[in-house]
């Protein structure tokens, strides 16, 4: 089918436009809004739309310009003729009109079915939606260009296969028969796996893998119990045989302790016979010791004894002589000593002569002295006697002094004064002559008298006038009074102080008073000019000096026993007497002190020699001492034995038990060695411990086999051994049963996989000359090594994937704008050259802006693959706003607008 | 002066048959073998036998349920005549051991007073009955030395034994060639345990010894017999082998023994082998099924060994024949080397399919990998081949 010419009358924008087809390749050119899609849209509708199409079709179509209908003239080629089909497009009105160019002609419903025979449609269509079905893969539509072209070839796909197959270019297809076998073969590969191809649960192969697993479990359960009375047995066996063995030890592990404890028990009685005979041997050596050492010091005494012995003699001789020279000293001594004596005497007696005359002379000097004082004591006497008389009178008077006296005079003055001026100023009442009593405040006024009013009285004569009388003068008078009385008050004030009456009374007191004191005065000095009060006590100490040498002299008199008459009567005599004794006691004096010399020098040698004679004497006790000692010693040893002998005898003796001591013990330390006490020790210890551990061990053995006796008590129920073999049997069966199951189930998901990979190659083989042929015009775009490869999916739908030199297969939607277009176009070009053999191996393709996406070389390398597609047969109709881009495509051109 | 008694031994009651699947059949079996020794009374009575000797391995184990205790003192009980056994080295002596239960003794109290076990090593001196028994009671089940031994070195001379009685020995284990234990795989590694020498013995001393262990009926010496199970338990094995027998055993001292086989089995243990060259062979193997078991399936035990290579449908059918005969017998014991190979009709019927390309390819894949020895593919060839045939209708 080939498009000759189309006319397009009243539609839409288009008044009339008529454009020539060539008969490969034809180029539309016009700006936007030129009508091209109009164009390409009224050569599709006048072949696929009835005529009497109305509604929105309808009215889509009309024109904007004249009011008469659409009407389209298309003149094409098919089945090798040349046709015009013309339609006006108006409603039920319109007309459809088909002419063979000479030749038949058609009209109505008549031309529009002949249409679509030679269209190899069903018929035209009046409805848009059905439009847009019909061509689809040959009219490219503006902006629908880089659709998926898999729905297109999905649609023809049976008429691609049927014509690939009728060119001997595909395999046959699968047949109805092959669809059910596999089908059912599919329906029990879904019963056995999931649509993940895992085993699917409660299938034949899951159950018996269940059973399988189930059976195995139960089999180590049986393995278990039957284990457990396998151990059991074993554990009775090997407490049995434990208990044989311990049963077989004990008695000689018994025996052999009983024997250490034998020897343990010998041991003991060597150790304690060992300590005592340690015992002996000490006691005896230290015995032999003691003996030793004693011979020793007996030696050691003698030697001693006889030193001393040796040194005593001269030392005795040398005292005897010590002894009388000590007694010759003593006499010497004894004399000077009576010699002293005697002087002492003397000396003593001329002393107490001289003192009984110096009393002497005391007495009567101090009998002087007395008789004076005495004299002088009783003018004193007398003189304190006066002063007490004065002292008495002045007692008497008031002790006025001349201040006070003159202060009283002042007062007086005062007072008068004060009067005088009171008087003056008061009137005055005078009884002159009076028949009855004048009273005056109560006070009885007698004749001649008069009193001052200075204030206020009431006067009553008799008993029947009573009078009041106030004095003038005001408060001068009054002012005057208690001046007067405030003075006399002071002045009786004072006087009261003193006790005195009157003034002149103090005068009189105050001179009296001055004239004693003046007497007094002369009378004190008379007594200080006699001593005063130390007179006194001067005569009384007098007094008891001479009675004190009266006493003194009189015991020294009684001293000497003398005749008092014998004594010197005077002072002089005794003064006399007192100087010729002191002369005597001189002399004796110096005669003692050299007798006492004399005395001294003797004493000192007698105890000089006294000293050395003790000395000696020490000495000599000392040594006899230690002599004594030292024999009492030798006599305490030898006073032992009966003789020397004897001694020796106990010394040897000594020895012989000691070495008879030392040779018993060695005899038990070589037996208790010889049991090796140590080695004893750990074997009873070791010995214990095994009975011990036997012990133990037999007692656990006991409890194993009680233990594995109850253990091995059946129930009854069942039978382990038999459970054992069932369980076993069960598991054979149940993998038998598994491997079974599970050779059907792989067999099954063979057959299945089988079944997809031959109908994808029998798939692959059906569209492959298809894929080869899109690959063609693709090298064209893309280059050599581009290659498009055409999917069968599971439901038979026709998938794209477009691969470049040296890249992945790519799905056609993960293609970019422009690839879009360009694969699409391609799939279009092969389908069409393949459904072209259908149509006198020629069909339009219309494309209409449709590679808006197609960057200046890509157009260039589209209008390759376009120039092949006419090449090959086919009619290439390309409408474009740019016709300069296509400058290369080599079309026939026709302009628009 | 003769004594009669029967010798039997390996009664194995409460044989669990673990290997048979199904349980009604496997009771049926267990319950068989205590019948059998309920079927020996009769013999007693027909052969006048004084007393009942059981070899060993009365149990099969010495575990065994108290439902098994139960049916086997009530069976023994039913014999009217003295059962003497030793433990064998199934239901040895020993602690924790059958003989040992309470409840077991409770039992034999009860219901088998006639039944009596020798469990000790020394001569059992029967005045009554005229025999003086010498067991070898295995206490373990692998006792390392010959159990025996004991009787070797037993003092005959002087015998404090009645001279006039006529003296059995009574043992359970393997001799020189024979004995369970070589032959059963369960217990293989033992072989050396339970030995029992009998050249060692002092032959003339003793007027019988009787055997037990090896489950078919054997001679070994003059004077020495094995008594077999009395009901088979297991398949054939070699030749020689004549289970399902006890012996009437006549003995006296310083005589021979006069010694007669008396059939108790009644279950039928059987062996069948096939081979198949072509598909017809199944109608072959059907024909001789039928000839041998006929209607009796709940009799017969079969061992059937296929082999060969049948075709896809042929293969189905043999799966569904065996089905019917598990179902019939009371055990198939089947070892099943059949390969399947489609036949080439088969084959083309699958992979040339020039209208169903999709299935011809598949099974040509299947083919190939066949071909390279994959056996998922043969599964995969008959499944396909069956949803062929289900879709074909």
């Amino acid at each position: 089918m080939r498009l000759l010419s189309i006319t397009v009358r009243n539609y839409r924008i288009h008044q009339e436009v008529k454009v020539e087809f060539d008969r490969s390749r034809t180029l539309i050119g016009g700006p936007n809004e030129s009508g091209k899609s109009t164009l390409v849209e009224a050569a599709h509708r006048v072949l696929f739309l009835k005529a009497k199409t109305g509604g929105k079709v309808l009215q889509g179509m009309k024109s904007t310009l004249h009011t008469d209908p659409p009407k389209v003239t298309l003149c094409f080629e098919a089945q090798g003729q040349t046709w015009e089909v013309e339609k006006r497009f108006s409603g039920s009105s319109g007309q459809a009109r088909l002419n063979r160019v000479g030749g038949q002609s058609w009209q109505g419903d008549e031309a529009e079915t002949k249409l679509a025979e030679l269209l190899g449609t069903s018929g035209s269509v009046n409805k848009e939606k059905e439009l847009s079905l019909l061509w689809p893969h040959l009219w490219v539509w503006q902006g629908r260009s880089g659709e998926d072209p898999s729905d297109h070839a999905t649609e023809h796909r049976d008429a691609l296969v049927q014509r690939l197959q009728s060119e001997g270019l595909a395999a046959v297809m699968q047949s109805d028969f092959d669809q059910r076998v596999k089908d059912r073969i599919a329906e029990a590969y879904e019963a056995l796996f999931t649509a993940t191809g895992k085993p699917k649960a409660g299938s034949k192969p899951e159950v018996a893998r269940l059973q399988l697993e189930e059976a195995e479990a139960a089999l180590v359960t049986a393995q278990e119990a039957a284990t457990r009375l396998e151990d059991a047995v074993r554990a009775h066996g090997s407490a049995e045989s434990i208990l044989k063995q311990v049963d077989a030890v004990l008695p000689g592990l018994q025996k052999e302790l009983k024997l250490t404890k034998e020897k343990l028990l010998r041991v003991t009685e060597l150790q304690a016979l060992e300590k005592d005979q340690n015992r002996v041997l000490k006691e005896a050596g230290d015995n032999l010791e003691r003996l030793r050492k004693e011979s020793l010091q007996l030696h050691e005494l003698q030697r001693q004894i006889e030193e001393i012995s040796t040194k005593l003699q001269p030392l005795e001789q040398q005292l005897v002589e010590l002894a009388a020279a000590v007694e010759e000293a003593h006499a010497t001594r004894q004399q000077h000593e009576a010699k002293h004596q005697a002087l002492t005497e003397s000396l003593r007696t001329g002393r107490a002569k001289a003192d009984l005359a110096s009393a002497l002379v005391a007495v009567f000097e101090k009998g002087e002295l007395r008789d004076a004082l005495v004299i002088r004591a009783e003018e004193v006497r007398k003189a304190e006697q006066e002063i007490q008389v004065l002292r008495q009178q002045l007692a008497t008077l008031p002790k006025l002094a001349a201040a006070d006296v003159a202060k009283l005079r002042t007062l007086e003055g005062e007072w008068h004064k004060a009067v005088v001026v009171r008087d003056a100023t008061a009137a005055e009442l005078k009884v002159l002559e009076a028949e009855a009593e004048v009273w005056v405040d109560g006070q009885p006024l007698l004749k001649g008298e008069s009193k001052v009013l200075s204030d206020e009285v009431e006067v009553r004569i008799g008993e029947g006038t009573r009078l009041r009388l106030r004095p003038g003068g005001g408060t001068s008078l009054a002012a005057a009074r208690t001046k007067a009385q405030e003075a006399e008050q002071r002045l009786q004030d004072e006087l009261n102080r003193w006790s005195l009456g009157s003034v002149e009374k103090a005068v009189q007191l105050f001179d009296q008073a001055e004239s004693l004191r003046q007497e007094g005065t002369r009378l004190l000095d008379r007594l200080n000019a006699f001593g005063g009060d130390q007179t006194a006590k001067e005569l009384e100490s007098a007094r008891t000096a001479c009675q004190t040498a009266e006493a003194e002299m009189q015991r020294r008199l009684n001293l000497l026993a003398m005749d008092a008459s014998t004594l010197p009567a005077t002072l002089s005599e005794a003064r006399l007497w007192a100087q010729e004794m002191r002369d005597l006691v001189a002399k004796d004096d110096e005669a003692v002190i050299l007798a006492k010399a004399g005395m001294e020098e003797s004493r000192l040698r007698w105890e000089r020699t006294e000293k050395l004679r003790q000395e000696q004497l020490e000495r000599l006790t000392e040594l006899r001492k230690l002599w004594d000692e030292l024999r009492l010693r030798v006599r305490v040893v030898e006073e032992k034995y009966s003789s020397k002998a004897e001694r020796e005898e106990v010394l040897a003796a000594a020895v012989g038990a000691h070495a008879q001591a030392r040779e018993k013990l060695e005899v038990t330390q070589k037996l208790l060695a010889e049991l090796q006490p140590d080695m004893l020790l750990r074997d009873e210890d070791r010995l214990n411990r095994s009975l011990v551990n036997k012990d133990q061990e037999r007692r656990t053995a006991e409890t194993q086999l009680a233990v594995a006796r109850s253990q091995l008590v059946l129930d009854g129920k069942s039978n382990p051994e038999a459970d054992l073999q069932q369980a076993q049997a069960r598991v054979t069966e149940a993998r038998e049963v598994y491997e079974m199951e599970q050779r059907r189930a792989k067999a099954v998901e063979r057959l299945f996989n089988l079944f997809a990979e031959s109908r994808e190659a029998i798939d692959r083989r059906l569209v492959q000359p298809l894929a080869d042929r899109v690959t063609g015009y693709l090298q064209c775009v893309f280059g050599p090594g581009s290659e498009l490869h055409v999917l069968v999916t599971e439901e038979g739908r026709l998938e794209f994937e477009v691969s470049r030199a040296g890249g992945g297969a790519f799905g056609f939607e993960s293609l970019s704008g422009g690839a879009k277009e360009q694969v699409a176009a391609a799939v279009r070009l092969a389908m069409a050259e393949i459904l072209a053999a259908e149509h006198d191996g020629c069909l339009p393709l219309v494309f209409d802006d449709a590679f808006a996406y197609a960057d200046p070389l890509r157009v260039q390398q589209m209008q390759r693959m376009l120039d092949l597609a006419a090449t090959r047969g086919l009619q290439v109709v390309v409408l474009t706003c740019n016709p300069a881009d296509y400058a290369g495509f080599g079309g026939a051109e026709a302009r628009l607008g | 002066m003769s004594f009669t008694f029967l010798h039997t031994a390996d009664w194995q009651l409460g044989k669990p048959f673990a290997s048979m699947r199904d349980e009604a059949k496997r009771h049926r079996v267990q319950e068989e073998r205590v019948e059998t020794v309920r079927r020996l009374g009769k013999l007693v009575t027909e052969t006048g036998a004084q007393m009942v000797m059981v070899a060993g391995d009365l149990f099969d184990s010495s575990k065994a349920t108290k439902a098994t205790v139960s049916a086997a003192c009530a069976a023994i009980g039913s014999l009217q005549v003295p059962v003497l056994v030793i433990p064998g080295n199934h239901d040895h002596g020993g602690p924790g051991s059958i003989w040992d239960q309470e409840f077991f003794l409770r039992e034999q109290q009860a219901l088998a007073p006639n039944l009596r076990v020798l469990l000790k090593q020394q001569p059992v001196v029967l005045e009554d009955h005229g025999v003086v028994v010498f067991p070898a009671p295995l206490l373990r089940r692998h006792e390392t030395g010959d159990p025996t031994g004991w009787i070797r070195s037993w003092d005959f001379e002087p015998s404090p034994l009645p001279a006039h009685l006529p003296r059995v020995v009574l043992a359970h284990g393997t001799v020189q060639g024979f004995g369970a234990s070589q032959e059963d795989e369960e217990e293989m590694g033992a072989a050396v345990a339970n030995w029992i020498e009998v050249s060692r013995l002092p032959m003339e001393a003793v007027d019988y010894v009787a055997l037990g262990d090896w489950h078919g009926t054997k001679q070994i010496a003059e004077k020495v017999w094995y008594a077999g199970t009395p009901e088979v338990d297991r398949f054939p094995r070699g030749e020689g082998n004549a289970p399902g027998h006890v012996l009437k055993v006549t003995v006296d001292r310083g005589e021979s023994p006069v010694v007669e086989r008396m059939p108790t089995g009644r279950l039928q243990w059987r062996e069948m082998e096939m081979v198949f060259a072509e598909d017809s062979g199944l109608d072959l193997l059907a024909a001789r099924l039928e000839e041998m078991v006929g209607t009796r399936g709940s009799e017969f035990l079969l061992k059937l060994k296929v082999e060969g290579v049948l075709g896809i449908e042929a293969a189905g059918r043999l799966e569904q024949m065996l089905e019917s005969w598990e179902a019939r017998l009371l055990r198939l014991k089947l070892e099943n080397r059949v390969s399947m190979a489609p036949s080439q009709e088969e084959l083309e019927g699958l992979t040339h399919r020039a209208d169903d390309p999709l299935v011809s390819a598949v099974a040509g894949r299947l083919v190939e990998q066949l071909s390279a020895g994959d056996d998922v593919a043969r599964v995969a060839l008959r499944e396909l081949h069956a949803a062929c045939v289900a879709v074909r209708g």
